[in-house]
This record gives C-alpha cells, sequence and structure tokens, in this order.
C-alpha cells in the first residue's frame, strides 16, 4: 500500500487517540504529551474492542473495555488481559498531516 | 452446543446449558444476549427473585449492556490500573497479611501445632481490602472491621438467594446487612469524600490528594448514572461481594489444589514460593473452579444460534465456565486435573475463560494476576502462606456451604465455609 495519509495532525491532540483507516485497517493513532505521533493496530489482541475509545497514559494504551495496555511505540502488551502484541505502522508527519507506511 | 434442560417449574423458559468454550465465548460476546439481574436472580421463576433484583443487583454495572456497559467499565478500570495494584499490594494486602498471621497463629495449639481456619484469615485480608478499595472510613479500628465481616454473608446471601432453599432465612439476613452496610459505612464514606470535595472547592486539597477508591467515583458522579445514589450502592454491593466472597474461595482453593499437587509431586515442593510457579497454580485453579459457582445466567435477547442449537428470544442460558474450562480437546487429557505445568492452549490462557470472556470478563483479573501476569495480589498471598509451611490440617474436616440442587453442578467447584490449615514453618 506505501504511505497513506490518514489525518491532519489538528484532529489529534497532545495525549489523545483517534481512530482512523488506512487501506481498510483500522489503526489507533496516538500523540504524546511530547507531541510525537504513533500507529499500532486499533483492534484489542484480547477482545473486538476499539482501542481509540480507550485512554493514552504516557506511552500506553488503556483499553476501554477490560484495561489490557499497549506500549504504543512497540505494540507490545505492557499488561493483562492481552497477552498478545498489536500491530504498529511508520508514522510521518509532515507539515499538518499525519502519514502511515502500510505494507 | 447448547442442551436444553428438562425442568417443570420452567416450563414457559427453556433453559441452555452452554458448557463448550466456542459456544460459550459466542454467546457471551452476542450482542443478542443479555445479562439480566431478573434472569441471574431467578426472578422469572422463583416468587421471591425480584427481591435480590430489587435490594440487591438491579442497576450494578454487570447488569448494564452496550454503551452503558462500556462507560461505566472503563470508569471502574481505572481502580486497576498498574499504579493503584502496585499500591493496593505494597501498601495494603502485604503489610496486612503480616499482621492478619501474626493475631491468627500468635499462640499455638496444646500440641505446639500452629493453627488456623484459612476461609476465616482470607475473609479478614479481603474484607478490609474490600473495604479499602470502595473507600470505607475509619477501617483502621478493628471493631469497625469485625462488624464489617459480620454482614458479609448477608450480604452474599443477597446477591446470591436463587442458589439456596432457605431463601426466606437468607433474605432476612441479608436485609438486615444491607441496612448495616449502607447505614453504617456507605452513608459515612460517601460524607467523608464529599467532605473532600467541599475542601477541593475551597482549594484546601487537590482532587488528586482524594484517594482512589469507588466512592470517589460514586461522590464526583464519575459516571451520570451515579446520580441516583442507589445505583452507587449496588455498585458497591458488587465490589463488596466479588472482593470479598470470589477472592476468599480462590485463595482457598489454591491451597487445597496446591498442597493435593504437592502431596503427589514432592519434588515441586522447593517451588513453594517461587512466584512463576505459584501464579502457573493459581491460574489452574481459577481455569477448574472460577468463578466458584457451576454457572453464570443470561437471556437470550432476540433468537439466535448457538453450535448448531436455536435458542429463542427470551430462553435462559446457563453459561457453565468450570465445565467449559475443563475441555479434554483444549487442555488436554488431563483436563478435568490440577496440573500448574499445563501448557497453554492455543489462542487461550492459561486460566482458558476463568475470568470470563466478552463485554463482562471480571475486573478482577489484574488484581489477582498483577498487570503483569506475575505480580498478583492473591498470588503474593498465597506466597506467603507458603513461606510458612501451610498445609491442610488432617486432623480437622473443611465445611462446605450446602446450597440447593444444581444440574450443572461439578463435584469440586465448592464454596468452603471452614477450610482448617496448619502451618508448619511457622517462626512467628
Amino acid at each position: 500500500m506505501g504511505r497513506c495519509r490518514v489525518a491532519g495532525l489538528a484532529s489529534v491532540k497532545p495525549g489523545e487517540l483517534l481512530g482512523v483507516e488506512a487501506g481498510g485497517l483500522p489503526i489507533c493513532l496516538a500523540r504524546l504529551e511530547s507531541g510525537e505521533v504513533y500507529a499500532i493496530g486499533n483492534i484489542c489482541s484480547h477482545e473486538q474492542i476499539e482501542l481509540s475509545d480507550g485512554d493514552l497514559q504516557g506511552t500506553e494504551v488503556e483499553c476501554p473495555a477490560h484495561g489490557s495496555r499497549f506500549d504504543v511505540t512497540t505494540g507490545a502488551a505492557d499488561g493483562l488481559p492481552a497477552e498478545d502484541p498489536v500491530s504498529t505502522y511508520p508514522v510521518t508527519v509532515d507539515g499538518d498531516d499525519i502519514y502511515v507506511e502500510i505494507d | 452446543m447448547g442442551v436444553p434442560v428438562s425442568d417443570e417449574s420452567v416450563a414457559t423458559c427453556p433453559v441452555h446449558r452452554i458448557g463448550n468454550i466456542p459456544d460459550l465465548i459466542s454467546v457471551v460476546r452476542s450482542s443478542s444476549v443479555v445479562n439480566s439481574p431478573e434472569y441471574f436472580a431467578a426472578a422469572h421463576k422463583l416468587s421471591d427473585g425480584h427481591r435480590t433484583v430489587e435490594e440487591f443487583v438491579g442497576g450494578m454495572w454487570t447488569f448494564t449492556d452496550g454503551v452503558e456497559h462500556r462507560r461505566r467499565r472503563k470508569m471502574v478500570n481505572q481502580l486497576v490500573r498498574p499504579e493503584a495494584l502496585d499500591e493496593m499490594r505494597e501498601s495494603f494486602i502485604l503489610p496486612a497479611i503480616e499482621r492478619l498471621l501474626l493475631d491468627a497463629l500468635s499462640e499455638p495449639d496444646e500440641d505446639g501445632s500452629n493453627r488456623c481456619d484459612l476461609v476465616v484469615l482470607a475473609d479478614q485480608l479481603f474484607v478490609d481490602f474490600g473495604a479499602n478499595m470502595i473507600g470505607f472510613t475509619d477501617m483502621d479500628d478493628p471493631q469497625r472491621q469485625a462488624q464489617l465481616r459480620e454482614i458479609v454473608p448477608g450480604i452474599f446471601g443477597g446477591v446470591l438467594a436463587q442458589f439456596f432453599d432457605n431463601r426466606d432465612e437468607v433474605y432476612a439476613m441479608a436485609t438486615d446487612a444491607k441496612r448495616r452496610l449502607v447505614d453504617d459505612y456507605f452513608i459515612p464514606a460517601r460524607d467523608a469524600y464529599r467532605e473532600m470535595y467541599a475542601k477541593v472547592a475551597r482549594n484546601e486539597m487537590t482532587e488528586a490528594e482524594i484517594p482512589r477508591s469507588l466512592m470517589k467515583l460514586i461522590v464526583s458522579q464519575a459516571d451520570p448514572a451515579y446520580a441516583d445514589e442507589e445505583v452507587g450502592i449496588r455498585d458497591t454491593i458488587l465490589v463488596f461481594n466479588t472482593a470479598i466472597g470470589t477472592s476468599v474461595q480462590s485463595v482457598v482453593h489454591m491451597v487445597h489444589d496446591t498442597a493435593e499437587w504437592f502431596a503427589d509431586h514432592p519434588e515441586d515442593r522447593n517451588l513453594a514460593t517461587d512466584m512463576d510457579f505459584l501464579t502457573r497454580c493459581m491460574q489452574e485453579t481459577i481455569r477448574l473452579k472460577a468463578p466458584f459457582i457451576s454457572y453464570l445466567v443470561r437471556r437470550a435477547g432476540e433468537d439466535l444460534q448457538v453450535g448448531d442449537h436455536i435458542v429463542a428470544k427470551d430462553d435462559e442460558l446457563h453459561i457453565e465456565i468450570p465445565r467449559a474450562n475443563r475441555d479434554p480437546e483444549i487442555f488436554g487429557p488431563d483436563a478435568a486435573e490440577f496440573n500448574p505445568w499445563r501448557e497453554r492452549p492455543d489462542n487461550l490462557p492459561r486460566y482458558g475463560i476463568g475470568f470470563g470472556s466478552g463485554p463482562h470478563a471480571c475486573l478482577g483479573l489484574r488484581v489477582v494476576l498483577g498487570n503483569d501476569g506475575q505480580s498478583g495480589s492473591h498470588v503474593r498471598f498465597m506466597q506467603k502462606l507458603f513461606s510458612h509451611g501451610v498445609a491442610p490440617d488432617r486432623d480437622r474436616e473443611p465445611q462446605i456451604m450446602p446450597m440447593a440442587h444444581d444440574e450443572s453442578a461439578i463435584e469440586d467447584v465448592v464454596t468452603y465455609t471452614s477450610y482448617p490449615v496448619v502451618f508448619e514453618n511457622w517462626k512467628g
């Protein structure tokens, strides 16, 4: 698929999450308080829940349903009940636009 | 596949027993299936079942579905975040264990053995723990601790009256217990938290300084449902009942199962305080026995297919978690036996669906096992007990709560009311 524009930078504020799609894939954008933007798969590996409805705390997303935690920088599951990671996608910010690299 | 149960009293409401994992997961995840307080309390079958709904469980977050459930569950998840778990374990659970063990074992018996009743010991720990999680105040007072422990059986009975034959007696005790819970604990805590929020309004303290607890969420109306105080009381009953009742049974069963394992596998005794091994033991006990009753109940909100079986709207579904978790095709030929070295099955955790599945999966999972799966409060409690050589007291029989006849019952899924233990390495 290559590089896809998924959102404007202004649409995801520092400390917030945004659910988007790229090439049919559900993606959760996470903008850290420091301003960096990361992209991970938006569906919790524990249950079919959208992570973008959860909370961002530091570099971790907390799933809104059962509280599973994922590190947005690596996709690793850092808190039960999830035990498996979610995908990560390279992000570039070009001006006011957020791009995600999809295989 | 669901299996209808023949039962004259439910002739107008067929019951489908769901006792295998694939069907069970599809049912509890289905938006066509309702977590109904009326069905949980058997209010559609028992003339007095409405009392459980009206006085104890109606309005609890577990008996909401869809958007409301998701909103309220997200709110209470903050009670079990990693920092909350660490604080609970290090500041509360571990010091409390030391204190309770010292109190319970201060004097050896005439034969020199250090004995106690593990149900009583665990009850003391988890009543204090539940009170802390809810936010009850003045709980350093031993008299208030003891009085709170007295009302545990009544609250348990009010929520689970449908499982008893002597329901008049159970409800009488439950009504008194709820009155005492509300008047002596809920209202003083509510007023104390209101005063803290008044101080926040006067800039005398910050909201972050108010202790994290369910009461903080209730008083701050973190969810709009808490505008109705009775909803807050029902959620208090839920946390009280699960933090205590389920926790006590999980640790007692785990000691029982692990002691049996050591008797048959003495080569593993040197792992009695190893957190990885004990976590495996807890996961096995949870797999075999949680939620420590034989089934949960759901209502079909509309016609649906379960496996090759049709379930009609308003039919009753019995979610047989302990039975499903003993499937030899998933957990191996010895699936019904306790084996801490069991391999993790494909696509399931070691504990199977012992903490449930779908939106209503258990909030307490991370309390029991830890956020990282290795540092749970309950497992640390076990580690402390085994470090002192806890073992079943072979001179005294455990006591089991008598329950009503249950088609789904499994012989070893019981509720212990007494479990005598001896500490073989107690050093005070």
